[in-house]
């Protein structure tokens, strides 16, 4: 994309002071977001994605900390922003919706006024009659059937999908511009997956949003990004168009979550990666995925490999990645 | 060959308090042979966790029968870490069905065995399960479902709490204690991938009732039953080139209540090729004979002469 960035995350360091050390949970992450682009991040528990995502959106709670980095939004830097500032943008620029849609909506008021409140927190000259008219347009819009009825619903009265149409809703209420969607189907059914996997794709094509998809899920990643971040403890192991990383892999374990995932080839043994990620409580020597790799050689217990360029916006952090 | 395990006409039916009656299973057959592993897949609500606990016994079925010929089942559970005792070491957890079984004599061979064929140390031994990777507990729960040697195994939805690096290595460990032990698995899943991979044939259910079911590579390249179908186009593919080539149905509307099921076919309130028919019949699980395995559909998709 020649764009210039509309959001930015720059050299971030996120750390958790617990008692068992501090955990070093996000460690030098950059990325950025053009406009209208769809940038997946992709990596295991504890990869540091999801903390990533809310370091963004300024929801990061104590013990987490950011502890160096920038994130820009227009190439105004957000972290510094004192909580009311932040809570402005919030909502307004960029909207998130996480992956437990019941959890993130209040379950003793009624849905429509969630989706009200949601235009009225960042326009109080709206009146509470025109905020419910656009909850209905909002609900109608996201493709709940009735939407005049179903606002008096509250959330148990509603199935897992159409929460997570509830919530996407409120998340398109005052037209962001970033779409934060932090693993949107993950606690869903297959087929409610593809309802709002295509749900998500045409309110970005209808709003021109730039959405920024957290998962776990390579094959929601293969049919719904342009570009693949995939992170590994904390880090960027590798970056590029999805088509790209895809095709050629560079970097070992990207290889190794592609030859991990069952596929069409039905029976037969996986390839799984050894081993379990580390411990990012401790300090880490050399390169944090070499006690798991195939193609570990003495040079990876030197020092960390930087991200660098292969081809035309393919990076990968490996010392081998030529090679492979 | 005789079944390890055929389950015939299975209901089960759950009163809910002002709800009125949950069909969770509404009147399922299906046979597992020895050596063979049949997966059941469908999405929340379609009743195979339920059908797992009558097979288990840890639910009576309000009628039907279910036949078991084998000499013992046991069962791995989704999440590792609810289904271990949070105070109990490892090697407790793995001894204990030995214990409860009175053979505590075997504990001290059998044991490091257990944990030997799952693929951990014996360094493992005394730890508790919060000290344990999400895979390694799932290992130490596999450990115990194999302790009184059983030879059907009933696992639900044993990789899905999983990251996939760690689920590729439950999958092959458990493809590989098929073949050592001769053992017969009842896989529960969600997953379509995993499915794949793992089962010699798969059952459909939906709404309580098997919709198809067929060898498994037989149900992947020809589906015949539209909810079949539906699922299959439904589940991601981690393939930029399939994704964008694929014609993907997208399934309009919710899935129907199970206290509240649509008359005649189950589906027919989704489905894109429902007719008059599908509202006044329900269609029974026979093979139609053009589509050779057995399909519950009206108008099955029928796999065009190669």
């Amino acid at each position: 994309m020649s764009s210039a960035p509309l959001l930015e995350v720059d050299s971030l360091r996120v750390e958790f002071k617990t008692d068992a050390g501090t955990v070093r949970a996000v460690d030098g992450v950059s990325l950025s977001l053009a406009p209208g682009e769809r940038v997946a991040v992709v990596g295991e528990s504890g990869s540091g994605k999801t903390v990533t995502a809310l370091a963004v959106m300024g929801l990061l709670e104590p013990p987490g900390n950011i502890t160096g980095g920038d994130v820009r939004l227009d190439g105004r830097s957000l972290p510094p922003l004192p909580d009311n500032e932040y809570r402005r943008i919030r909502g307004r620029d960029i909207a998130m919706v996480f992956q437990d849609p019941m959890s993130a909506l209040n379950p003793a008021i009624r849905v429509g006024a969630q989706v009200a409140e949601a235009i009225t927190v960042h326009d109080p000259s709206v009146s509470r009659a025109a905020a419910r008219r656009r909850a209905v347009e909002l609900l109608e819009r996201v493709g709940i059937a009735a939407a005049a009825q179903r606002v008096r619903d509250y959330p148990h009265q509603l199935s897992g999908g159409m929460r997570q149409r509830v919530l996407l809703a409120m998340a398109l209420a005052n037209s962001p511009r970033v779409l934060i969607a932090d693993e949107p189907t993950t606690a869903l059914d297959v087929t409610t997956q593809a309802q709002i996997l295509e749900l998500l794709d045409s309110s970005r094509a209808d709003l021109g949003l730039s959405v920024l998809l957290v998962t776990h899920d390579l094959g929601v990643v293969a049919g719904h990004a342009d570009r693949v971040v995939v992170m590994y403890a904390g880090r960027i192991v590798e970056e590029g168009g999805v088509q790209q990383v895809f095709a050629s892999p560079r970097h070992p374990y990207t290889r190794g979550l592609l030859a991990s995932v069952p596929t069409a080839n039905g029976r037969g043994s996986l390839t799984p990666i050894p081993g379990a990620p580390p411990d990012l409580s401790q300090v880490l020597v050399g390169c944090p995925f070499h006690p798991r790799c195939a193609f570990a050689e003495a040079q990876c217990l030197d020092a960390v490999p930087p991200l660098v360029e292969l081809a035309d916006g393919h990076c990968a952090a490996c010392v081998r990645a030529r090679e492979i | 060959m005789t079944p390890i395990l055929a389950v015939d006409g299975l209901v089960k039916h759950f009163r809910a308090e002002g709800k009125g009656v949950v069909h969770a299973v509404d009147g399922v057959s299906f046979a597992v042979d020895a050596g063979e592993t049949l997966a059941i897949v469908g999405e929340s609500g379609s009743g195979k966790s339920t059908v797992a606990r009558l097979v288990l016994g840890l639910l009576s079925p309000t009628s039907g029968t279910i036949r078991f010929t084998g000499r013992r089942v046991q069962m791995v559970f989704q999440d590792p870490y609810a289904s271990l005792d949070p105070r109990m070491t490892a090697s407790a957890i793995v001894a204990e069905p030995l214990v409860i079984a009175k053979r505590r004599s075997h504990v001290k061979t059998r044991v490091p065995e257990l944990f030997g064929m799952v693929g951990l140390g014996t360094e493992h031994m005394a730890r508790f399960p919060h000290e344990l990777s999400g895979g390694q507990r799932q290992r130490v729960g596999i450990a115990r479902a194999l302790a009184l040697e059983p030879d059907l195994v009933v696992l639900d939805e044993p990789v899905s709490a999983l990251d996939v690096s760690i689920q590729a290595q439950i999958l092959n460990l458990l493809a590989e204690l098929q073949s050592r032990l001769a053992l017969s698995y009842l896989f529960i899943a969600h997953d379509l991938a995993v499915v794949r991979h793992i089962a010699h044939r798969v059952a459909v259910m939906h709404l309580g009732r098997i919709v198809e079911s067929a060898d498994t590579a037989e149900l992947f390249a020809a589906p015949a039953h539209p909810y079949t179908q539906a699922l299959l186009s439904a589940a991601p593919v981690p393939d930029p080139e399939v994704e964008k080539a694929r014609r993907r149905i997208v399934l309009r509307g919710e899935m129907p209540r199970a206290d509240d099921p649509p008359s005649g076919c189950r589906f027919r309130t989704r489905c894109w090729r429902a007719q008059d028919r599908c509202a006044g019949d329900e269609p029974a699980l026979v093979d139609p004979g053009a589509v050779g395995h057995p399909v519950a559909c009206f108008f099955p998709e029928v796999p065009s002469p190669a």
